[in-house]
């Protein structure tokens, strides 16, 4: 597809995506809200995973960090909602400088494991600090955001926020990931020492993908919070970030059109297969052995790959179609 | 004073243990340079399969020899459990052609493993926490005037114990040798003869049998509970890293340190801090001295 092309769809489609919640129930439009918080969590980590080709298992900890700062002001300090959701951002991505600036040595396994450690820290941190983070009480009684004087509070009014969030930070990852900044990354993620030697600085890039990513988790968490209204430390599990790990291989680590698909179809499978109860985690665990063993590129991947195929058999089948009646006529 | 010594007991017996899951992630280390992500899992899992074998075998036997049946056992049915993973995950990931994602696809695929193990053990058990029978033995024992409940001192020898055979097994069994060839030249080791799949289940399954174990172990100390997987697979990933990858003296020294100042960090500043010090301790390594305490320099050839 053309450059053009693909952005007049887009548009579209997020148009169309506006009037959603009229044809919906309440329900319908929660999961979609959550799969739009889900979504700027795992482009964010599509950036560190996909393009730069690191394994980071401590998004739930950056994710907790962006909810708690902004839940926090808003109860105690009564700060609005349009304030604390970049306060958290900010936060969230100084957390990430650090974490990128002490794990300048370590790649590959161990990057995997000092996040691990970092967002097991901040959840078990969450826990015990009770002073400030009311510890297994939670935070309760969050405030809706305003906007303009009127309370966001229902699913169906929040959706519309989310959908402008989940947009920026859609456009935000896109931009990114085609500038010289993500072909630098891709490069890292495929061949880091052949990148070295091309005069890449490998630590730069690395640095900027994980505090790009928590930044967007900071997003992702201030909007949750205010979404819920009431947050756990419990919420923030190991479990979790790799969750989103998850949603990111089964996506695709090329495209970011591939974890959309994941995102939303994973979500909505998992919330609809509630029913079958436990059994829910193995069917999980099937799709990632079955993604990481048959389907190394992605699943999401692969249904971009034949939706593109398909569109352009249309394209053709619509050409020869004109082409022959105006030989007819 | 009294106290302090009975935490460095308590913390050497827990901390062999340690050493016996990161002899897990040491061993794959060695062998793929890679690592099984499942390990933690393994242990919790050993945990339920030990209750079961405990309330199996409670009608006729009794004392020492039960203990040991318990064992012989979780290891049996250990190595079965391996042969789902191993046609499953481990076998089409290794046999793969193209090399370059297979780290990234094992992790992922082992951590894949560890939740079906997860779910399996709330499914087939239940998601409550369960206390593991004292079969092996109650009541203190005195060491020097040190009062040492007497579960801690047979949870050290059994590791020691454990240890000692695999030495025996991997340095004097054929298929012992076949596995150290294995680590060190995989076509060399096939060229002369070693059948490489079979070779490759035999180390994963070593692994899994000593995890399980692993879980017997720590089961009378701590509850026998479904998500605590993760919990010790870090500890296990500490005291393997403390210890410098590819050295299993090295991995049980780094599990014992682990294991004392975990012990000495609950007792003296606060209990609800005791898994945030294994992972401080993680990463303060891995920052500092990623090669380990007993580790040699890692040369990357480009």
């Amino acid at each position: 597809m053309k450059y053009g092309i693909k952005v007049y769809l887009l548009t579209i489609i997020i148009v169309l995506l506006l009037f959603f919640p009229l044809f919906t129930d309440n329900y319908m439009t929660h999961v979609v809200v959550q799969a739009g918080i889900y979504l700027i969590l795992t482009w964010g980590l599509f950036l560190v995973v996909g393009m730069a080709g690191e394994i980071h298992l401590g998004l739930a900890g950056f994710w907790a960090i962006g909810s708690y700062i902004s839940a926090l002001l808003a109860v105690n300090l009564g700060v609005p909602f349009w304030l604390s959701l970049p306060i958290a951002a900010v936060v969230t991505a100084f957390f990430g400088l650090i974490i990128g600036f002490t794990t300048l040595k370590v790649s590959g396994y161990y990057l995997a494991m000092v996040t691990v450690g970092f967002g097991e820290i901040v959840r078990l941190m969450l826990l015990n600090w009770t002073e400030v983070t009311r510890g297994s009480m939670g935070v309760r009684d969050i405030p809706y955001p305003t906007f303009f004087g009127a309370s966001i509070d229902t699913p169906k009014k929040y959706y519309l926020l989310c959908l402008f969030f989940t947009v920026v930070v859609g456009w935000v990852t896109y931009r990114l990931s085609n500038s010289r900044l993500g072909l630098s990354m891709r490069a890292m993620g495929n061949n880091n020492l052949a990148a070295e030697s091309v005069g890449i600085f490998n630590f730069r890039y690395k640095v900027t993908a994980i505090i790009v990513c928590s930044a967007m988790a900071g997003v992702a968490g201030s909007l949750y919070a205010h979404y819920i209204t009431y947050i756990h430390p419990d919420v923030y599990s190991l479990g979790k970030s790799i969750f989103f790990l998850v949603l990111v291989i089964v996506g695709s680590r090329q495209k970011m059109g591939g974890v959309v698909i994941s995102t939303l179809g994973l979500t909505f499978l998992l919330e609809y297969l509630r029913i079958i109860g436990e059994f829910r985690m193995i069917v999980y665990a099937g799709f990632l052995i079955l993604t990481v063993v048959f389907v190394p590129e992605g699943l999401g991947y692969v249904v971009i790959r034949w939706m593109g195929s398909l569109w352009n058999k249309t394209v053709q089948y619509a050409l020869i179609i004109v082409h022959q009646r105006k030989e007819e006529s | 004073m009294k106290l302090v010594f009975q935490y460095i007991l308590i913390g050497i017996a827990i901390g062999s243990v340690y050493g016996l899951i990161a002899f897990g992630f040491t061993m794959i280390y060695q062998a793929l340079q890679h690592f099984n992500f499942a390990q933690g899992h393994l242990v919790m899992f050993g945990g339920f399969i030990g209750l079961t074998a405990v309330s199996a075998t409670s009608g006729f036997i009794s004392g020492v020899l039960q203990v040991f049946l318990v064992f012989l056992l979780t290891g049996a049915v250990f190595a079965l459990i391996c042969v789902g993973p191993h046609f499953l995950v481990h076998r089409p990931i290794l046999t793969r052609s193209e090399k370059k994602d297979e780290g990234m696809a094992l992790l992922l695929g082992t951590l894949g493993v560890g939740f079906i193990l997860e779910d399996l053990a709330i499914i087939i058990w239940s998601s409550e926490p369960q206390f593991f029978p004292r079969i092996m033995g109650k009541g203190l024992i005195d060491i020097a005037g040190i009062g040492l409940p007497v579960v801690y001192v047979w949870i050290f020898i059994a590791s020691i114990g454990l240890v000692v055979v695999i030495n025996y097994f991997m340095k004097f069994t054929k298929l012992g040798f076949a596995m150290r060839a294995f680590s060190q030249d995989k076509d060399t080791a096939a060229l002369m003869g070693v059948n490489l799949m079979q070779t490759l289940y035999a180390i994963f399954a070593l692994t899994y049998v000593v995890g399980g174990i692993a879980g017997v172990l720590l089961a009378p100390s701590f509850y026998v509970f479904f998500g605590t997987g993760f919990i010790w697979g870090i500890k296990g990933f500490t005291a393997a890293i403390f210890g410098g990858l590819g050295s299993i003296p090295g991995a049980f020294i780094g599990g014992i340190m682990l294991g004392v100042l975990e012990s000495m960090g609950a007792g003296l500043i606060s209990a609800a801090y005791r898994d945030v010090i294994a992972l401080v301790l993680l990463i303060v390594i891995l920052i500092f001295k990623p090669t380990g305490i007993m580790g040699k320099k890692i040369i990357q050839k480009v």
